[in-house]
């Protein structure tokens, strides 16, 4: 077991006040894995960034799970979309260039 | 320093009840949450202004010292003095997080720290994390110019004070995002260290147009030259070129320099090409023998 790659879902839930029930919640919609080692349950720390988001979604603005698993949908869509835009302003940027030859 | 009138930040009258802040700011906080608008700096910098009316309204003690505050604002240089003899150590988080960017409670205004002082700062939120844990990823731009990204270099970046020192690959494409691992915050009790993740913005050069790997430019020769053929010297970004023209070469026309273009990324010693496009120089203020020798030409069928 590498210390350093997992975080236990106890430590984690008690760092950030929250009841144990969110990360196991988060599991039943498929939106994270907890790995179970020595009848202790893990995370990844690979994860930790989003599960983090999805914490202050939660916490913060209301956002059940439902609404949680769309918005993880939606951000990936809009990732998707960033990268496509800076392709495509990089070619155009080609064709203002050229303009200005 | 302008006051921050927060009530009117959180669109709630002076009078609203603790319950009303807590709904105004979630509402706003649902549009304009970081999370929900990655690399939005717009939406950002709106959320700390949000976050900051809320730090203070949501706070029945703040609140009370907001009120009495905002009250005596004419009085804002006086506060402003004192504040200057505190000296006020700005809270820097220019280089935003990874992923919960920019989501700390730092970069309050300075109406904020001039109230509260600037030891005073938000939740922190996730920023500390239990131990064992990978430390924050961090997130920065680079801005450089084409020429400097024609060769690997070594470059020295601050990041949040501490320095760091860099390869950067040439052939870097505008936009592009590296990931220098274990560069970011400091893990916890043994955890990792995070990574520092910049993405590149490239200018535009002047002279130089890249599509790609391949570099595009024009050339000016001479009429005489165009004709008759002859020999020109180019810039390249690698040194100077000697080109020969052929005779008769028209205007508009294109050559390519093999391997004269930029470097691919991650390919050493690879290069695309360079493709020059001549412009041909009419000759302006012909003299008197010169327009004899043009009417002469023009009459020869």
């Amino acid at each position: 077991m590498n210390a350093g790659n997992i975080i236990s879902c106890q430590e984690f839930c008690s760092f950030h006040k929250i009841e144990s029930s969110f990360l196991i919640n988060l599991q039943e919609y498929g939106l994270i894995e907890i790995q179970s080692v020595e009848g202790e349950d893990y995370i990844d720390n690979d994860i930790l960034d989003d599960v983090e988001r999805m914490l202050r979604l939660h916490y913060e603005l209301e956002i059940n799970m439902p609404g949680i698993e769309a918005i993880g949908h939606m951000l990936k869509r809009v990732d998707e979309l960033q990268n496509k835009m800076q392709i495509l302003e990089n070619r155009l940027r080609e064709y203002e260039d050229f303009s200005e030859l | 320093m302008d006051f921050i009138d927060y009530y009117s930040i959180l669109g709630v009258p002076k009078d609203a009840s603790e319950n009303d802040i807590k709904k105004a700011y979630r509402k706003l906080a649902r549009k304009h949450h970081p999370d929900l608008n990655p690399n939005d700096k717009e939406a950002h910098s709106t959320f700390q202004k949000i976050n900051e009316a809320n730090e203070v309204l949501s706070d029945p003690e703040n609140r009370k010292k907001y009120d009495k505050y905002g009250k005596d604002w004419k009085h804002a240089d006086e506060y402003e003095k004192a504040a200057q003899a505190g000296q006020k150590q700005p809270f820097t988080y220019s280089h935003a997080r990874h992923a919960g960017d920019m989501f700390e409670g730092g970069d309050f205004s300075d109406f904020f720290q001039s109230i509260f002082g600037a030891g005073a700062q938000g939740r922190q939120y996730s920023s500390r994390r239990p131990a064992g844990l990978k430390g924050q990823d961090y997130k920065t731009e680079l801005h450089l110019e084409l020429r400097d990204v024609y060769k690997t270099h070594k470059r020295t970046l601050d990041i949040n004070g501490k320095k760091i020192r860099i390869t950067i690959p040439a052939g870097i494409e505008n936009g592009q995002t590296i990931k220098i691992k274990g560069h970011g915050g400091p893990g916890i009790n043994g955890g990792q260290h995070g990574d520092l993740y910049i993405t590149f913005h490239i200018l535009s050069d002047h002279e130089f147009k890249r599509v790609k790997n391949n570099l595009y430019k024009t050339a000016d020769i001479d009429l005489f030259t165009a004709v008759l053929g002859g020999e020109i010297l180019i810039d390249t970004l690698d040194g100077k070129v000697k080109l020969k023209i052929k005779p008769e070469t028209q205007n508009a026309s294109r050559v390519k320099l093999k391997g004269k273009g930029f470097p691919v990324y991650k390919q050493a010693g690879k290069f695309g090409d360079l493709y020059v496009t001549y412009n041909i120089k009419m000759p302006i203020k012909l003299n008197k023998k010169q327009k004899e020798l043009f009417t002469e030409l023009s009459e020869i069928k």
